[in-house]
């Protein structure tokens, strides 16, 4: 399969057909639940912006790497935002995130990272199992269901969720079972400066802010950082958009896609990307490499400085610094 | 896919082979497999700006 230019763009439309009713469906329903926004947050933050903020997504490497030992280790004082799928590995080893930020319109699979008190309800899905986004998660998906559960309930109080307009309000719901405090935002689907924007119609409809995504929630966690909280130095953990040497396509986010696509040969509709700084090669799929690519076209307009702090993956490049999350942990003190 | 990888170092480039994707009359195969395929949400960028608000239409 060639990524180039073509292709990356009728997948970044694909995702728009795909996003974009289910999304406007769920904002409908949220409606009712819209108090805060991010725009408040904003308000309410006093005093200077941080000097620095660490963004924990959910990549391969934030596990093999132990990123949340070494976070704990080091005595991180500033903010921690944590993309959704994250939340339940910081909470399992001691980390509250400060902010976590929610986005995908999935309809079953996201409300599993705040603990599904519905989960014996939901379709048959081996997601969870063929994944490395959360390897606890695929010891014992019942059990460690149930741990997620109590500790979102326990924490939840001290968490503030950034919740994107497009989830569905069965998170809503549970978020603030939970005691959570939401600040809403939607996400920026089209040209805002348009008559005909979706978004700009969401935004007067809802009286919610627009802001731009990266096409997943690692990448949102990382807007949120720079736009809102406006930190001076953003180092992210867990980014890794893309699978470790090695990896089987069956243990890859889109196998099943790729297999419809490619039968005999699924691994046909992934490529490997060497990375330089660990002299490896890394293997992505279509989705991981357009994130990489939106994450490029985003970083121009930073105004903090944004250390990649993986130790793998293939995010690296023009603005973009590369450190080890220790090293850069003690560069701060 | 070299415009697209802007970096300071040099991609070993191993684009694998160019698949054989579904034929033109299979074209709505081909839009769902790519809806599929495609990310979590929607990505627009324009400008330097991120937030987009009523208030502020040129963004903030």
């Amino acid at each position: 399969m060639q990524f180039d230019d073509a292709f990356l763009s009728r997948l970044s439309e694909g995702t728009y057909r795909k996003c974009i009713e289910r999304g406007i469906e769920h904002a409908r329903l949220n409606k009712p639940y819209i108090n805060k926004t991010i725009k408040n947050l904003r308000r309410e933050l006093i005093g200077p912006a941080p000097a620095s903020v660490v963004v924990v997504s959910g990549g391969p490497s934030l596990h093999s790497n132990k990123h949340i030992q070494v976070l704990k280790e080091n005595g991180f004082t500033g903010p921690v935002i944590a993309a959704d799928g994250s939340m339940g590995h910081c909470l399992r080893h001691g980390i509250v995130p400060d902010y976590v930020l929610t986005v995908d319109p999935d309809p079953h699979r996201i409300i599993r990272w705040f603990g599904d008190t519905r989960l014996s309800e939901r379709p048959k899905d081996d997601y969870f199992q063929r994944q490395d986004i959360d390897p606890e998660v695929r010891e014992n998906e019942i059990r460690r269901n149930e741990e997620t559960i109590e500790l979102v309930n326990t924490y939840g109080p001290r968490i503030k969720l950034i919740i994107s307009t497009s989830v569905t309000p069965e998170i809503t719901e549970r978020a603030l079972e939970a005691g959570m405090e939401l600040y809403w935002w939607t996400p920026l689907y089209d040209d805002f400066g348009l008559d005909t924007s979706a978004s700009k119609q969401l935004c007067r409809e809802l009286k919610v802010p627009c802001m731009t995504t990266g096409g997943n929630v690692g990448s949102s966690c990382w807007v949120f950082a720079q736009a809102i909280l406006q930190s001076a130095t953003v180092l992210m953990v867990g980014m890794d958009f893309s699978y470790p040497p090695g990896t089987d396509v069956y243990n890859t986010q889109y196998y099943e896609v790729l297999k419809e696509l490619f039968p005999e040969n699924p691994a046909k509709g992934l490529i490997s990307v060497y990375n330089p700084h660990l002299e490896q090669d890394w293997q992505t799929d279509p989705a991981y490499y357009w994130y990489s690519k939106c994450f490029r076209e985003m970083i121009s307009a930073a105004t903090g400085r944004t250390v990649n702090c993986t130790e793998g993956g293939i995010l690296f490049g023009e603005g973009i610094e590369w450190k080890s999350f220790r090293q850069a942990l003690q560069d701060l003190k | 896919m070299n415009n697209l990888l802007k970096g300071n170092y040099e991609v070993k480039n191993k684009t694998g082979t160019t698949a054989a994707l579904p034929s033109d009359d299979k074209q709505d195969f081909e839009d769902k497999a790519m809806e599929r395929l495609g990310g979590s949400i929607a990505f627009v960028m324009k400008g330097n700006k991120f937030v987009w608000d009523e208030d502020n239409e040129d963004g903030e």
